[in-house]
């Protein structure tokens, strides 16, 4: 596991540089391409392992989905994919977690728990950046509210904490109770996403982000990574300053995302776009005061 | 892993992503929302990890999709990344015309 980990920091090492050169606002895709690289060939050639052939299968189709997800959408589609990627971030995380529990890797108790864990914000933040995803695409044009939301959410989410507790004590196992546990937390997501209408989707999709890291993390220090766990960590806390960030630009508190959306109001519920003529947005741009672009 | 180990991990990270959020401009969230979608790529070692050794039905399941779904992510951020910057390049490069 030390070559394994070593291998990791290197990758991180990559990132962080391509991070850093970002900052300098330099180019730094070859440092992010070099150290994704990495973080791939390390575990493929030091991990080893018996199923090769189904690793290299699920990689090339995986390929062929990021090709698809980051090519057939033009720029202007940004936010909503950002979006999706986020909820694949956290789904990943979710079933690597879950597969460390059906190999029974991690002992009952701390282990267990934080995998657990993990388990419960990937599945939330993949339920939930996926209906942020649909909503930001225009799929999704229908806004549900109703007053019990918030508080059926949070008791789901009860719910599901009380089941990781019997998972992580190890006093019920197997495949059922694991389905039961990620179905109960992909709903909890789904019920506190539900109500975002779509100017509050962004700022939604950069939260549940910030929670994909943080499962990551969790997970990292669950399976004896520590270079996931730094990652993680970094970028659960980037994303949760550029969310604080951009809540206060847009003047929406991260409250209104986190327990709930109010009851709808007339204005909230389906804004119709309209087209404008190039000579009217020059001409609301110049009446502007302020002009905010959230893309 | 050693608790004090991993807490030690987490509370460096956390500063150091406080130090760089501390100054973002508004117009360059997108890029670090890229970069954070890079970083939680890491998952894909992980995945790769635990697939190599997994043993029943489910457990491969599970394994395969991780693969896919964080190798997905992963690369699918590095073409937007590409992208992005390809699309600034341009707006940098002085027109010929004029």
């Amino acid at each position: 596991m030390d070559d394994i980990n070593l291998g990791l920091a290197l990758a991180g090492l990559l990132l962080l540089i391509g991070m850093q050169r970002m900052q300098a606002r330099r180019q730094a895709f070859a440092w992010f391409a070099t150290g994704l690289a990495v973080a791939i060939l390390a575990p493929l050639t030091l991990g080893g392992g018996e199923n090769q052939l189904m690793l290299l299968a699920a990689l090339g189709l995986g390929v062929a989905l990021a090709l698809i997800l980051g090519l057939t959408a033009s720029m202007a589609d940004l936010a909503a994919r950002l979006a999706l990627l986020h909820g694949l971030t956290g789904a990943a995380t979710a079933l690597i977690a879950s597969l460390a529990l059906i190999e029974r890797l991690l002992e009952p108790g701390l282990p267990l728990g934080l995998a657990c864990l993990a388990i419960l914000l990937g599945a939330f933040s993949a339920a939930g950046a996926t209906v942020t995803h649909a909503r930001l695409a225009n799929l999704l044009p229908q806004v549900w509210r109703h007053i019990s939301q918030a508080g059926a959410g949070i008791l789901l989410l009860t719910a599901t904490l009380g089941l990781g507790v019997i998972l992580a004590l190890g006093l019920r196992e197997g495949p059922a109770w694991l389905l039961l546990f990620l179905s109960l937390a992909a709903a909890s997501g789904l019920t506190f996403t539900l109500p975002l209408a779509e100017r509050e989707a962004p700022l939604a999709a950069s939260l549940f982000g910030s929670l994909s890291g943080l499962a990551l993390a969790l997970l990292g220090a669950a399976l004896d990574l520590p270079p996931l766990v730094a990652t993680g960590i970094l970028s659960a806390g980037l994303t949760l300053l550029l969310s604080l960030h951009l809540s206060r630009s847009v003047r929406l508190p991260l409250r209104r995302l986190l327990w709930g959306a109010p009851p709808a109001r007339d204005e909230d519920v389906f804004h119709p776009v309209h087209p404008m003529e190039a000579e009217d947005v020059v001409e609301r741009l110049r009446a502007a005061r302020e002009v905010l672009l959230i893309p | 892993m050693d608790l004090g180990a991993a807490l030690t991990i987490a509370l460096l990270a956390a500063l150091l992503s406080q130090a760089w959020a501390l100054r973002i401009r508004l117009g360059a969230q997108v890029h670090w929302l890229v970069a954070a979608l890079m970083l939680n790529a890491m998952s894909l070692p992980a995945a790769i990890l635990l697939l190599g050794d997994a043993r029943e039905g489910l457990g491969l399941l599970a394994g395969f999709g991780a693969v896919l779904t964080s190798s997905a992510a992963g690369l699918g951020a590095l073409i937007w990344l590409y992208r992005m910057e390809r699309l600034q390049k341009m707006e940098e490069r002085p027109t010929d015309h004029g």
